[in-house]
């Protein structure tokens, strides 16, 4: 079986469909505003005319490449090309203008590769108990998972905690604009239509990082200098060392970011920012992280990548949407004749053996694509800045315009820039308003969703056994400063 | 410090604001609050964030932007420029509401006309094909687009 399903794989038609494929990958991926669920919808016309492993093949390797390649114009120009790559841009970006984008791309490149890698032997090995696992999660325990994530923030926010605090919760209030999800009231609108749908994330997430970095640079602009140097020693020069160093941390993101990935709904950019918030926490040198942590952009990178493997746990054992993109897979399938579910495992074992081995090789092709993909990218940062920045101010605007195709997103893009600029400039955390804007609807949706089921008892939050470890876990995140406070006076 | 007692300020205000404005969302019904519930919350967070970094304010140390005399003049114009751009692009299309843009900015930015056209003549068209043609992206048609 394991034969044939090699033999399905090493076709050169697949194998083509996985190149040009992986291609396009990075370059949507690389492109700010443009997601790999877009990516992925753009390709569904494509994968009518393949058989089914070739059209899998062809969406598993596009994200595989997507995620990643949101990392480079993260860390070259500070604006994340995915929603993945947000939690972390600030770090990567920091170590750029110290003259280290070579090591971040490299160490973004080996790590997202071997969190890929260790999310598809996950998939491989307990991929129905996961999923198991996974459905068992309630409204009660999504609720505490997405306040868990928010608590985070706290932990992922440089400097003064309150002023994290206060980004959060602009970051919350803009969630709320929009219908309310369980009255369906039109909240903060102001009678316009644009604002029913809410405040779009992407242009929200651009204008924060990409429109704000080119105000900062204007403000400062200089003729003569260049964007940032960079440093010799080659790409790879900081990963085997903090591979070597930082193996355990590799492992405990990787399977966060499987574990966060198996959840129907929340994806890889939640991965990575709970394993920021958790490399902070166990890290020795937390006041790095915000100011560039060559740790802390390892360990969400790995997380997101391995997530994307996660995502699709669900979606093959139970024929249930880990995330966007494995619906659109799911509809593929589906679109082919092939139901997901236990029946696939009995029925066509040797497509899901074959689909394993696409994950594990497209992965492994992430490697040369990717480091095509850095090399590529290097010429960016050598660009004059009175030549860069058009050409940034212009993906701002058009990655703003593309989601919706509408010109009140530039709208949101230009507000958020200067509310971005005005934030950094008092030295306010912008991470956390991202982290918001994603949380805040799955808090809001399942607080609800939990307090109608249990007719307004709060104490049945924490009567389910995973609700109750998360609801504690988030207890003991909140109140930890106050028991080491008084652990400090009493030792005084 | 004086910056932070400025944001704390604002932060109160805008605190006060969201609390009025919930004011007159429907109220809670019998087994869960209402639509005005997480916004209260905010509201309370602000009013209690802006209160501590007024009393509290911190140093802000080397932080402050230091930004060349008439730059805020061309953070303005760049401003203006874009919302200049969303107002007419649907019009126009994308080819010239972006090339006025471009071209606008690179001259904001110091460089020659010359090679402001240059960077706009390569720039704008080759992201609208990108976008358009190949990534299947619609991007405003307008008088030139294809």
């Amino acid at each position: 079986m394991i034969t044939d399903a090699f033999a399905l794989v090493f076709q050169p038609s697949v194998l083509l469909v996985m190149a040009i494929s992986g291609l396009y990958g990075l370059f949507v991926g690389s492109i700010p505003g443009l997601t790999a669920t877009m990516a992925v919808a753009l390709m569904v016309p494509f994968t009518f005319y393949m058989d089914p492993l070739p059209a899998l093949a062809a969406i598993v390797t596009m994200e595989a490449m997507a995620i990643f390649a949101g990392d480079i114009p993260g860390a070259l120009v500070r604006i994340p090309g995915t929603p993945s790559s947000a939690a972390y841009t600030d770090d990567a970006y920091a170590l750029t203008q110290k003259g280290r984008a070579q090591s971040v791309l490299g160490v973004c490149l080996v790590f997202s590769v071997a969190g890929g890698l260790f999310g598809s032997v996950v998939l491989m090995i307990a991929a129905p108990l996961l999923a198991q696992f996974a459905l068992q999660f309630t409204s009660y325990e999504y609720f505490w998972l997405a306040l868990l994530g928010l608590s985070c923030a706290a932990l992922v926010a440089k400097g003064s905690p309150l002023k994290g605090a206060i980004s959060l919760g602009i970051g919350l209030f803009l969630s709320t604009v929009g219908l309310d999800p369980v009255d369906g009231y039109a909240r903060f609108t102001f009678g316009s239509a644009d604002l029913v749908g809410g405040v779009s994330f992407i242009p929200a997430m651009i204008g924060l990082f990409g429109l704000s970095e080119v105000i900062r640079n204007l403000l400062r602009f200089d003729d003569n200098i260049q964007v940032c140097q960079t440093e010799k020693g080659g790409l790879f020069k900081d990963v085997f060392h903090l591979l070597r160093r930082r193996k355990k941390s590799l492992l405990r993101s990787a399977a966060l970011g499987t574990g966060i990935g198996a959840l129907p709904g929340a994806g890889a950019d939640i991965a990575a920012w709970i394993s920021f918030g958790v490399s902070k926490r166990c890290s020795d040198a937390p006041e790095e992280y915000g100011r560039g942590s060559l740790e802390g952009v390892s360990d969400a990178t790995a997380a997101n990548n391995s997530a994307v493997a996660g995502a699709w746990v669900p979606a093959l054992v139970f024929g249930i949407p880990g995330d966007t993109v494995t619906a659109i897979a799911i509809g593929v399938l589906l679109m082919k004749g092939l139901q997901p579910g236990p029946a696939i495992f009995e029925r066509q074992p040797e497509l899901l053996y074959a689909v394993y081995i696409v994950f594990l090789l497209a992965n492994l092709l992430l490697l040369p694509f990717g480091y095509l993909a850095i090399l590529a990218g290097r010429w960016v940062v050598m660009l004059p800045r009175r030549i860069l920045l058009p050409g940034i101010l212009l993906f701002c605007v058009v990655g703003s315009f593309a989601i919706n195709h509408s010109p009140f997103d530039i709208g949101v893009m230009i507000g958020m820039g200067l509310l971005g600029y005005y934030l950094e400039a008092n030295e306010v955390p912008i991470g956390p308003i991202v982290l918001g804007l994603v949380l805040g609807p799955m808090v809001e949706h399942h607080f609800m969703n939990s307090l109608i089921k249990s007719q307004g008892n709060p104490a049945q939050f924490f009567t389910r056994p995973v609700a109750g470890i998360l609801g504690v876990l988030c207890l003991l995140m909140w109140f930890y400063p106050l028991f080491s406070f008084v652990r400090r006076w009493r030792k005084k | 410090m004086k910056s932070d007692r400025i944001l704390g300020t604002l932060v109160l205000i805008g605190g006060i604001a969201l609390y009025i404005a919930t004011m007159d969302f429907p109220g809670a019904a019998s087994n869960r609050p209402g639509p005005a519930f997480l916004p209260r919350i905010l509201a309370v967070l602000f009013m209690v964030s802006g209160i501590l970094l007024i009393l509290h304010p911190k140093p802000t140390g080397n932080e402050k932007e230091e930004s060349q005399p008439g730059n805020r003049v061309k953070v303005a114009a760049m401003i203006a420029g874009l919302v200049l751009y969303s107002m007419i692009a649907d019009i126009t299309g994308f080819l010239i509401a972006g090339g006025c843009l471009t071209f606008g900015f690179c001259l904001l930015l110091g460089n020659s006309w010359r090679v402001s056209l240059l960077v706009t003549v390569v720039l704008v068209p080759s992201v609208y094909t990108i976008f358009s043609t190949v990534l299947g992206v619609v991007l405003p048609v307008g008088w030139l687009g294809w």
